[in-house]
C-alpha cells in the first residue's frame, strides 16, 4: 500500500496511537503524511510522547488526547502541547506511563478494566472521569487499588525495521510498549524500513513481535522515523530535533516548519531530500554500536 | 574550565556529586529523565560499580559508553543486559523489586510531592508542563525515592498545585492510609543543598548545605518553613577523582554539564 491510501484510512474523528519513546522507531512518515492530509478531530492515546505527538497537536489534528507524557525532557516543554492546553484547544487527560501501557494491555487482553497502584495519593482521581478512572477496593484483601478503562485504539500505527509480503512484523532492539499498542487496535497499520520476504523472518521468529495476521495495511518507507532514530539502521537528528523545539515555540515559525518540511514536500523522499542527504548519511548507525558516532564530534 | 584546576566545580557537578553519593552499591535503581540520568552514571562508574540502573524504556544494568540524551536512547542498548517492555520493567517496580526511585521535577513541596503537569488551574493551565511520564510510577513504588530539582523559590512551594508524583502527601501517615504501597521521598538534592523529612511529621529537613552557600540563601530560595536542625554540616565537595569520571567518562560531550539545562 502506499502511506497515502494508508493515511486516508484514518478517518476525521478516529482514536489514533503513533507509539513512540525515546525519539526512536516512531511512523515519523506517516505522521508527516496525516498532517499533509489535513485530519481533524482524531483522539490521541499515547504513553511517552515527544516531538511526534507535539507536531500532530501543532497541526491541528487532534481534539482530544488522554497521555502519560509530552514533552521534549532534556530539550524542553513540548511547545505546541502548551499552547494548544493553555488556549483550551485540545483537551488533555493525564495518566501516567504505566497507567497508559497497562490500559493497552488491557485491551489487548480482551480486558474491560485494569486495577494499578499507581494513581494513589495524586489529582489523577480528582481530575480523570469516573468512566476512565476510579478508586477500588481488592475483592480480596481489601487495599486501595485505582481501576482503569481499557484501550482500544481505532489505530495503532507502528514503525519497524522489516515485514515480510504477509504483516509478520520484525522489530530490533527495544519494544516499549509497541505491542499492546498494536495488538489493543482495531486496525494496526505497520510502516517499515524494508520489506522482507516471508523465509527472512521464518529464520528469526523470536524476532516478530506482531503476527501477519493482525495486520491491515504495509508499507515501505526508508528513514520513515526521522527525525528519530531506527536501531541499527540510522540514529536521532538531534539537531533536527532542537531545530523544531526552537522554531515550534512560535506559531509562525511552526507553519513555515510544516510548509518547508511536510505541506510542500509530495512524500518522505521530498522530505528526505529536505533534510539533505549529507545529513542522512551521517546519521546511518555503526554495525558495532546500533547507532551513530557522529554526536561524538560534538565536544564541550 | 582550566584541567590543573580541578577543586574548581560547578553548581550542577556539585549536584550530581551529592546525589550520586545517595546510591549504595548493587542497589536496584530506577532512573527517570535529566540530572538523575548523570548523577545515576557517576555513582555506577565510582563507588557502586554492581549498582543496576534501569529505566522505564526496557533497559536494565545500564552500561553505556556513549551519554544517553533521553532516557529512551538507543545508546543504552550498547553493553547492556537486558532489554525488555515497559510492562516488565515498569511492573518490576509495582512488584516491590526496585530499591531506588530516582526523579527530577519542576515543583517540590514540604512533603516531597511532585508536580509536573501543570501551573495554575488543571483545565486552563498558566503552563502545560510534560506530565507524569514514569514518574507517578516511580514515585508509588520504588522503595526509596531521590529527588533532584534546582533550588529556587518557585519550584519550592508550600504546596504543589497539581500532585502528579506523590510523596508524603499531607504529612504523618497519610501516604500509608491513602494506600500506597511502600517507600516515599528519602532526600532532595538540590544546587545548593541536600534535604532529608523528618521520621514523624514527614515535613522536609535540611541536612547539609553545599559549601559557599549560607544556609539563609536556602531558606531564600524555599517557599516553606524547613525544618533547621543544631547543626548543619557543609556537603563534601566533589572529589578530584569524581569530577575526573564525571567529566571525562560520564559526560565527555558535555551535554548536561555544559549545556545549561532547560525547561
Amino acid at each position: 500500500m502506499t502511506m497515502k491510501e494508508a493515511a486516508r484510512m484514518v478517518t476525521d474523528g478516529s482514536s489514533i496511537c503513533c507509539p513512540s519513546f525515546g525519539y526512536e522507531k516512531v511512523a515519523f512518515a506517516f505522521i508527516r503524511e496525516l498532517i499533509r492530509q489535513r485530519k481533524r478531530n482524531l483522539h490521541l492515546y499515547g504513553s511517552g510522547m515527544n516531538v511526534d505527538a507535539d507536531m500532530l497537536i501543532g497541526a491541528g489534528c487532534f481534539s482530544k488526547a488522554e497521555i502519560g507524557h509530552i514533552g521534549f525532557e532534556n530539550i524542553g516543554l513540548a511547545p505546541c502541547f502548551r499552547r494548544s492546553v493553555e488556549s483550551g484547544q485540545m483537551q488533555v487527560e493525564d495518566f501516567s506511563n504505566f497507567i497508559m501501557t497497562m490500559r493497552f494491555w488491557a485491551g489487548m487482553m480482551g480486558l474491560p478494566f485494569i486495577a494499578l497502584k499507581s494513581g494513589l495519593g495524586t489529582n489523577i482521581l480528582t481530575t480523570i472521569t469516573k468512566s476512565k478512572a476510579r478508586e477500588m477496593e481488592c475483592p480480596f484483601t481489601g487495599e486501595k487499588l485505582v481501576a482503569y478503562r481499557a484501550i482500544n485504539p481505532d489505530f495503532t500505527i507502528i514503525h519497524v525495521q522489516r515485514v515480510d509480503t504477509e504483516g509478520n512484523a520484525h522489530i530490533d532492539g527495544p519494544v516499549y510498549d509497541n505491542v499492546e499498542k498494536a495488538k489493543s487496535a482495531k486496525t494496526i497499520i505497520v510502516t517499515c524500513e524494508e520489506i522482507v520476504t516471508p523465509d527472512f523472518v521464518r529464520r528469526s521468529p523470536e524476532k516478530t513481535m506482531i503476527p501477519g495476521f493482525l495486520v491491515k495495511a504495509i508499507v515501505e518507507v526508508p528513514w520513515g522515523a526521522h527525525p528519530y532514530a531506527c536501531y541499527k539502521y540510522y540514529d536521532y537528528d538531534w539537531e533536527h530535533i532542537e531545530q523544531y523545539a526552537q522554531e515550534a515555540k512560535d506559531a509562525k515559525k511552526f507553519e513555515e516548519y510544516l510548509d518547508r518540511y511536510v505541506y510542500n514536500v509530495e512524500d518522505n523522499w521530498g522530505y528526505i531530500k529536505e533534510i539533505g542527504y549529507e545529513k542522512i548519511l551521517r546519521l546511518r548507525a555503526n554495525t558495532s554500536l546500533g547507532y551513530s558516532t557522529y554526536y561524538r564530534s560534538l565536544v564541550r | 574550565m582550566a584541567l590543573e584546576q580541578v577543586e574548581e566545580y560547578t553548581a550542577i557537578e556539585m549536584m550530581a556529586t551529592a546525589a550520586a553519593r545517595q546510591i549504595r552499591d548493587r542497589e536496584v535503581v530506577f532512573v527517570g529523565t535529566g540530572l538523575p540520568m548523570l548523577a545515576s552514571m557517576l555513582a555506577l562508574n565510582t563507588h557502586a560499580p554492581h549498582a543496576v540502573i534501569m529505566y522505564e524504556s526496557g533497559y536494565i544494568g545500564c552500561r553505556n559508553m556513549d551519554t544517553a540524551r533521553i532516557i529512551g536512547d538507543i545508546r543504552l542498548m550498547y553493553n547492556l543486559t537486558q532489554v525488555t517492555t515497559m510492562v516488565d520493567v515498569l511492573g518490576l517496580l509495582q512488584s516491590g523489586k526496585v530499591d531506588v526511585g530516582f526523579l527530577g521535577g519542576a515543583e517540590v513541596d514540604q512533603y516531597g510531592n511532585i508536580n509536573a503537569t501543570v501551573i495554575g488551574d488543571y483545565n486552563h493551565p498558566k503552563v502545560r508542563l510534560p506530565g507524569s511520564g514514569g514518574a507517578v510510577d516511580i514515585a508509588t513504588n520504588a522503595r526509596r525515592l531521590l529527588i533532584m530539582v534546582n533550588h529556587e523559590r518557585r519550584r519550592f512551594p508550600q504546596k504543589v498545585g497539581y500532585v502528579t508524583s506523590p510523596g508524603w502527601l499531607t504529612g504523618g501517615d497519610s501516604r500509608e492510609r491513602a494506600g500506597l504501597p511502600r517507600g516515599g521521598p528519602n532526600k532532595v538534592i538540590t544546587d545548593l543543598a541536600v534535604m532529608g523529612f523528618d521520621e514523624q511529621t514527614k515535613r522536609m529537613r535540611l541536612e547539609s548545605v553545599h559549601p559557599g552557600v549560607s544556609v539563609n540563601k536556602v531558606r531564600e530560595e524555599t517557599g516553606f518553613e524547613l525544618i533547621l536542625p543544631d547543626k548543619i554540616p557543609s556537603t563534601v565537595p566533589p572529589t578530584k577523582e569524581e569530577l575526573k569520571i564525571l567529566r571525562e567518562v560520564v559526560d565527555p560531550t558535555g551535554f548536561f554539564l555544559v549545556r545549561r539545562m532547560k525547561g
